[in-house]
């Protein structure tokens, strides 16, 4: 960022307009935090509390509860108390694998695409919807805090990771949508947690932000030069926080506890929880003390246990775990292709490099003292609230140029990535590339996109398909198809596609695999409504009414090939599936439409291979189109 | 097309000091950006990121030696690699050929050091033609601009573009890792 004399017309700083909300939607806590009068800060509760458990509860009758009670809640419902939601946001049940185990909650993939839901057990939500619950509890914390009614506090700027994807971006944007607020931009930690230091006031700088928290570390390597902040690098490890320093005291203690009296404290629930919230507590007597004591009582079961803990066995027993972040830290650095010399600053930013052993391990790693000025807990949220301050016009000398930290492309037929906007790009970017048809009369190509640096596409993440159909019959080749990539200033990708030479044009907007389509936001907010649940009934009848004959019209109109070059068993399932599905104008259940669905379009898979491998054959070299559905 | 050198308000011309683009970017961004109308109408936030879209391409545009003068070509209707470019001398392509050969090898062998050697050989001979496609560009200038005076001038850039080229391909990709 730079100052420089403001020739702009077009805003003026208004302290009576409505505040923007900076909100840090964090793993394990969020924060709100507000620029008002010429400063950040965080907003608490009645209590004093800045920080916000994320954590939501779903009683089965009543409201979802979100925080500190939700919490309170965790121990007799553990099926329906969402912890670490973000860990599961914008991303598909194959990503999470080992996650899964870890989580005290059931998921379940959900049908279409390969979004994660949660179960209930009564039902089925989604982790935009549990974000929302925490993102609405923000804006009621600020709603009572700024005594403004909720109407004027419906606009926000949130934090997410730098290594968040487009998908996990969306879904973050749709949970604002959920929870009623609008996000004016998303900002990444680092770069938030950069602009609370105020690094934006230097003309150049190389920043680390280390960031451990509860449940998760990051380190990012920043560069900023004239305003611009790149993203050189960012590493970590997504289970390795706080937490891990609370269970180290508790197995320490454990042990001993067995060793006095014979018993196995950690297999009895209720104990481990003691134990671990005693831990927590001597912990952070430990980053003000040099030591503490360590007392577990349970007249029950006849222990009393009482032990003095200073600093040096602590040391020992999280040096492994301290490491681990330095390790972090090297490969960062070795991304970003720089030695810790390079760096010129250094932040701490998370609850946990309060432990003063963090702090001096870090300080010793990068040759220099780390900058912990601000509450670690606050400065991602004061970081968002600065940059809420930016888009009210209240801070008139600031901008932030942010880089998209990942290239982004579309597959081509060979499987290779052909790129349309190159990671490091300033954002808002746009690109456009020009596409055509295989084959005599297609109308409708397919579009994979994928972001990430790889070469091949299957090697990137998929983010999308896109499909662009009701092209006029032509012959091969003939079609102008543009594809423009619009890259927003949040880093989310619009995607439209047009048929050019026609003069029909056809239009779209991408899909994120994982996240929800403008109609799922639709349908949930319109569920939050009481009686909107029969219109959905009919409606998905309807849509999948729609599919069948789609699907119908493929098959019948391949037969013939389907009759020439499919095994028997095969062609008679086929055959079978067609005939069932003929007469369904009369069925309104969506259950067994979605069954008749399935078992067609399983049956015609082979068909589609057919016709894929056809296609193949008759593949222009160097052509780019991906791939090709024919309806 | 596109002029980049009109949308970020900068002289047409070769020779562009990176400073002097970047605050040109910078100037316009304070005018542009999307955030500059957070608070305002759908119609006035879409067309500002159209815009700042058009100033980021344009920056790229003119961030790099070898695509400013491909840029600067085009917008004189003299585009590269549109029809028959005979400029490049055989010699020029044997010895493109056997470097590229020479660089594959020095991939292969995922030997750090020799790749850095290389990279800094061709970037050598790459600034030594940026270096001199500046005098052309005087020339060019000098001649009114006249076609005629163009044919060294492109010989240069093509053969600039290849080292580029070849440059790109030794790069190991550092992957960003999450």
């Amino acid at each position: 960022m730079i100052e420089l004399p403001i020739y702009g017309q077009n805003f003026s700083a208004d302290e009576s307009a409505d505040p923007i909300l900076g909100i840090d939607l964090g793993t394990t806590h969020s924060l709100v935090a507000v620029f008002q009068h010429g400063e950040a800060r965080v907003l608490c509760n009645e209590d004093g509390e800045a920080l916000l458990p994320s954590v939501v509860s779903y009683p089965v009758d009543g409201a979802p509860v979100v925080g500190q009670a939700a919490i309170e809640r965790s121990r007799l419902d553990p099926k329906r108390t969402i912890f670490s939601a973000k860990r599961l946001i914008g991303r598909g049940l194959d990503d999470l694998a080992a996650e899964r185990a870890t989580l005290p909650y059931d998921l379940v993939e959900a049908e279409d695409r390969e979004m994660v839901k949660i179960d209930l057990g009564d039902r089925l939500i989604t982790p935009q919807e549990v974000s929302a619950q925490i993102l609405a509890a923000c804006r009621d914390r600020a709603v009572k805090q700024l005594k403004l009614p909720a109407e004027r506090l419906k606009r926000a700027v949130i934090t997410v990771p730098a290594y968040f994807d487009d998908a996990q971006r969306q879904a973050t944007r749709r949970a604002a949508q959920l929870a009623g607020l609008e996000v004016l931009r998303m900002v990444s930690e680092p770069t938030a947690a950069a602009l609370a230091y105020g690094l934006d006031k230097k003309d150049a700088a190389r920043v680390v932000i280390f960031d451990l928290g509860g449940g998760t570390f990051d380190v990012s390597v920043l560069e900023l030069q004239e305003g611009v902040f790149r993203v050189l690098a960012t590493s970590g490890d997504t289970h390795l926080g706080g937490d891990d320093f609370d269970r180290a005291i508790m197995v320490q203690v454990a042990a001993e506890i067995q060793q006095q009296s014979g018993i196995d404290v950690l297999a009895d629930p209720a104990a481990r929880i003691a134990l671990r919230l005693i831990a927590e507590k001597t912990k952070k007597a430990l980053s003000a003390s040099e030591s503490a004591e360590f007392v577990y009582h349970d007249p029950s079961a006849g222990i009393a246990f009482r032990k003095n803990i200073d600093w040096r066995m602590f040391q020992t027993w999280i040096t492994p775990l301290v490491q681990r972040t330095l390790n972090g830290c090297a490969l960062a650095l070795q991304d970003a292709g720089l030695a810790p010399e390079d760096i010129s600053d250094v932040l701490l930013v998370g609850g946990s490099t309060r432990v003063p052993l963090v702090k001096a391990a870090v300080a010793q790693f990068f040759n220099q003292p780390a900058s912990d000025e601000l509450d670690p807990d606050q400065v991602v949220a004061l970081g968002a609230a600065i940059q809420a301050g930016v888009l009210g016009g209240s801070v008139r000398n600031a901008l932030l140029l942010d880089v998209t930290p990942l290239s982004l492309g579309i597959a081509t037929a060979e499987g290779t990535v052909s790129k349309l906007i190159n990671r490091n790009s300033s954002i808002p970017a746009q690109a456009k590339e020009g596409f055509t048809t295989f084959v005599d009369g297609q109308s409708a190509v397919k579009f994979t996109i994928v972001q990430g640096e790889r070469e091949l596409a299957k090697d990137n993440r998929t983010l999308g398909e896109f499909i662009l159909s009701g092209i006029p019959p032509q012959p091969a080749g003939l079609p102008q198809i543009g594809v423009r990539f619009s890259l927003d200033a949040d880093g989310v990708l619009h995607v439209r596609a047009m048929e050019e030479r026609s003069g029909v044009a056809a239009e779209t907007v991408v899909t994120p695999k994982h996240g929800l389509t403008d109609e799922e936001v639709e349908t949930m907010l319109a569920d939050a409504w009481e009686n909107a649940e029969e219109d959905l009934v009919t409606r998905r009848a309807m849509d999948l009414r729609g599919q069948l004959k789609n699907v119908r019209h493929a098959v019948a109109k391949h037969m013939d090939i389907a009759r020439a070059r499919m095994d028997k068993a095969a062609l008679e399932r086929l055959q079978d599936a067609y005939e069932d599905s003929e007469d369904v104008d009369d069925i309104s259940d969506p259950n067994p439409l979605k069954g008749i669905l399935d078992e067609l379009e399983e049956a015609a898979n082979p068909l589609a291979e057919l016709l894929m491998n056809q296609v193949a054959t008759e593949t222009v070299r160097d052509r780019k189109v991906s791939d090709l559905i024919d309806e | 097309m596109l002029d980049p050198f009109q949308l970020l308000n900068l002289p047409r011309g070769f020779e562009l000091d990176d400073c002097v683009l970047r605050g040109a970017l910078i100037k316009a961004s304070l005018l542009w950006h999307p955030d500059r109308f957070a608070l305002g109408s759908k119609e006035e936030r879409e067309k500002a990121e159209d815009h700042m879209a058009d100033l980021n391409q344009a920056f790229t545009m003119l961030s790099h030696p070898l695509q400013r003068a491909e840029t600067l070509l085009a917008l004189s209707g003299f585009a590269l690699g549109e029809g028959t470019d005979q400029t490049s001398s055989p010699t020029f392509l044997m010895e493109m050929m056997e470097l590229k050969e020479d660089a594959d090898d020095v991939l292969k062998s995922e030997d750090a050091d020799r790749i850095g050697q290389m990279r800094r050989r061709i970037q050598e001979d790459i600034d030594q033609r940026v270096e001199q496609l500046k005098n052309s560009f005087r020339a060019w200038k000098a001649a009114d601009y006249c076609p005629g005076t163009l044919t060294p001038l492109r010989a240069l850039l093509t053969e600039a573009v290849y080292l580029q080229r070849t440059l790109d391909g030794l790069q190991v990709t550092t992957l960003f890792q999450s």
